[in-house]
């Protein structure tokens, strides 16, 4: 049941009918090469540069798997994801200087930096280049969330939301009702709605509250920023209407801000880039983030994203013979490395 | 029809009311602590509203969805189970009337998993439908049993309509000063189907003072989607007729009406007010404007809108009389 039908009379209009949906240009394939902590940038480059170094050929086969299957053509582009967001203290020049100066000395091409705060707010940079506050990504995101009923669950009662939690079942007895001294029923352990014989059962933390200034109300978690980051990857975050991030070209790279918020959320540093957004998003991580990941794909699966948006990247994909499924989740692929 | 993934049927509800607010507020204005755009939004920031200026300003918010996993009535009692989202929008019209409508499309599940729950990135991504995983199912049935009053166990479009329409009156901004006292809000539930006919028919029925029914019967799918949008523009007028009439009754109650300052000050604002709102098919998509003809000559809208209208002027102008005839 679209909307599409609201009044489509060719006699009178009016332009605020139809808000149109601006496209974002979309590569076939774009590969996020490693994430540290920031403690990690913050001491030596041997963790930097053993990961990198690991990156190259990894970055060269999956390019050429790209090749192989959509073209010669194939649009790949790389990103990082620098984590600004809980250590937002740290110094951008430095940590920057080490990042990229690493990654070149490894032959790796890092396309795009990203900051992970920009996953939170953006910020709009004025004419004049000064920065200002943006839109609230990680709020607008949070609001498209539609929680998986329960049997039975009719309407009737509101769906139960425990603060800032998202979970993909049934929890259980002691975690949903008030101990009952009188009367202590048996435990009922937890339930997953979409189990086969038994249940996964998995309950992520999206935010918590906090008073601190720098976040705000919330302090959203790492599972929930990198839903963020991985919606941007997949060009599928829209403001009325418009993309929410424009990738600003840094031209001069040894000049970065002292703070990382006066920085935007996604730096082009390679002119020659191909775009930031793809119709698929491959993650190459280290293996300690397979459970964000893990919780990256369930928060996708309970979003209801903008289905124009998503007509329109399946009908673009069909037009260059790419096969795009209407799921956000089924677009993102992984490879986890070991030893980070 | 008839198409795996088509509609059975659609079923909706369409609750309508008063803003509680004493002035009539626009659509966005700076000055504005609050505007029609900022109340939609609040629900779906970073959407876009849909709005139209003509001839009578309507501003949509843009769809939010609520999970179902449930039974739907249906009047042979046949066990029918569904799974999906329900969608809804809020409405304001003309800067006074507020509507809620909850509404979800009824599709058969299709593929080797159709008697099971899927992921639910699969109803995620095809918002605003519900998929029968089990047998039955007969577009008729599924009508006569939701329109009759459903069981509490079966798809309750009636709360989530409800949640969604206090969830605006809510709103801190509004003052919660309505310039009609005592105004209720009604209910709309209908179903539209594809069916037999050569063009599209509707069954309107009154079921209590604030409770209606609408039965769509309608020829091919462009048609069925635009049934929402009808019954969201029958509501609107379905309410008007209501509440001058209720302000009408009200203003009976005061016996010397001429000379009563009491009675004029409830039927001034209604016209003030509400008058102008009057605009039957002003915002029903072209394929089903016809129904406004069955409606016209059948309860006759607008001649009951009309003689209501006259009969409020009349007496505010006999009031008006006694006064100066009280100088």
């Amino acid at each position: 049941m679209g909307r599409a039908l609201m009044d489509c009379s060719d006699v009178y209009s009016e332009a605020t009918q139809n808000a149109r949906v601006v496209e974002v240009p979309l590569s076939h394939v774009s590969i996020e090469v490693g994430h540290f902590l920031m403690t990690d940038l913050d001491n030596g480059i041997d963790k930097i540069s053993a990961q990198f170094q690991r990156m190259v050929p990894l970055v060269d086969a999956f390019t050429a798997a790209a090749h192989a299957q959509f073209g010669q053509s194939a649009r790949v582009s790389t990103c990082f994801l620098v984590d600004d967001y809980f250590r937002y203290g740290t110094n951008p020049g430095l940590i920057l200087g080490k990042v990229l100066g690493t990654a070149e000395e490894c032959g790796l091409t890092i396309d795009y930096l990203a900051r992970e705060a920009g996953c939170a707010q953006t910020l709009s940079l004025g004419p004049d280049g000064q920065p200002s506050a943006g839109i609230n990504l990680a709020e607008l995101v949070a609001a498209r969330l539609v929680p998986e009923p329960a049997r039975e669950s009719t309407g009737q009662r509101p769906p139960v939301h425990e603060g800032g939690w998202l979970c993909n079942g049934e929890r259980s007895s002691t975690a949903a009702e008030p101990a009952q001294a009188m009367r202590p029923k048996p435990y009922r352990p937890p339930v997953e709605f979409g189990r086969r014989d038994h249940s996964v059962f998995l309950d992520i933390e999206m935010w918590s509250d906090t008073n601190d200034p720098m976040y705000g109300e919330k302090k959203w978690s790492c599972p929930f920023l990198a839903t963020v980051w991985q919606l941007l990857r997949l060009g599928m975050l829209r403001h009325r209407g418009v993309p929410v991030v424009e990738q600003r070209e840094w031209t001069f790279r040894d000049e970065w801000p002292d703070r990382w918020w006066d920085m935007p959320s996604v730096i082009k540093l390679n002119p020659r880039a191909k775009p930031f957004a793809a119709y698929r998003a491959l993650s190459i991580l280290p293996r300690a983030y397979i459970g964000v990941e893990h919780s990256v794909q369930l928060i996708l699966d309970h979003l209801a994203l903008d289905a124009e948006v998503t007509d329109k990247i399946v009908e673009r994909g069909a037009n260059e013979k790419v096969k795009v499924p209407r799921e956000a989740s089924a677009r993102l692929e992984y490879m986890f490395l070991d030893g980070f | 029809m008839g198409l795996p993934g088509d509609p059975l049927i659609v079923l909706g509800e369409v609750r309508t009311c008063l803003l509680p607010h004493s002035s009539s507020l626009s659509y966005s204005a700076l000055s504005d602590t609050v505007t029609v755009e900022g109340l939609l939004l609040a629900l779906v920031p970073g959407h876009s509203v849909y709005y139209k200026e003509r001839p009578v300003p309507l501003a949509i918010s843009p769809a939010s969805y609520v999970g179902v996993d449930c039974r739907l009535a249906t009047a042979s009692l046949t066990q029918v189970r569904a799974i999906g989202t329900v969608a809804t929008n809020t409405m304001v019209v003309g800067g006074r009337v507020l509507q809620g409508s909850a509404y979800t499309s009824v599709v058969r599940a299709t593929g080797e998993l159709r008697a099971h729950r899927r992921p639910w990135s699969h109803y995620l991504s095809r918002p605003g439908a519900t998929e029968i995983v089990s047998k039955g199912g007969n577009p008729d049935d599924l009508a006569a049993g939701y329109l009759a009053d459903p069981s509490l166990d079966t798809l309750d479009l009636a709360s989530i309509s409800h949640r969604l329409l206090e969830r605006i009156r809510a709103d801190l901004s509004m003052d919660k000063k309505p310039p009609l006292p005592g105004i209720e809000s009604t209910r709309l539930r209908w179903a539209a189907t594809i069916g037999d006919v050569a063009a599209p028919h509707v069954r309107f029925h009154l079921e209590t003072p604030t409770l209606r029914s609408v039965r769509l019967t309608l020829t091919d799918e462009r048609e069925l989607a635009a049934a929402q949008r009808f019954c969201e523009d029958l509501a609107v007028h379905d309410w008007l007729l209501t509440t001058i009439g209720t302000v009408i009754d009200q203003a009976k109650r005061f016996p010397t009406l001429a000379y009563d300052v009491r009675g004029r000050q409830l039927l001034a604002p209604a016209l003030e007010c509400l008058a102008h709102l009057w605009m039957p098919g002003a915002h029903t998509p072209q394929p089903l404007r016809s129904l406004w003809e069955l409606l016209q000559l059948d309860p006759g809208f607008d001649r009951e809108w009309m003689s209501s209208v006259a009969h409020v002027r009349d007496r505010i102008a006999i009031a008006n009389v006694g006064v100066t005839i009280d100088w």
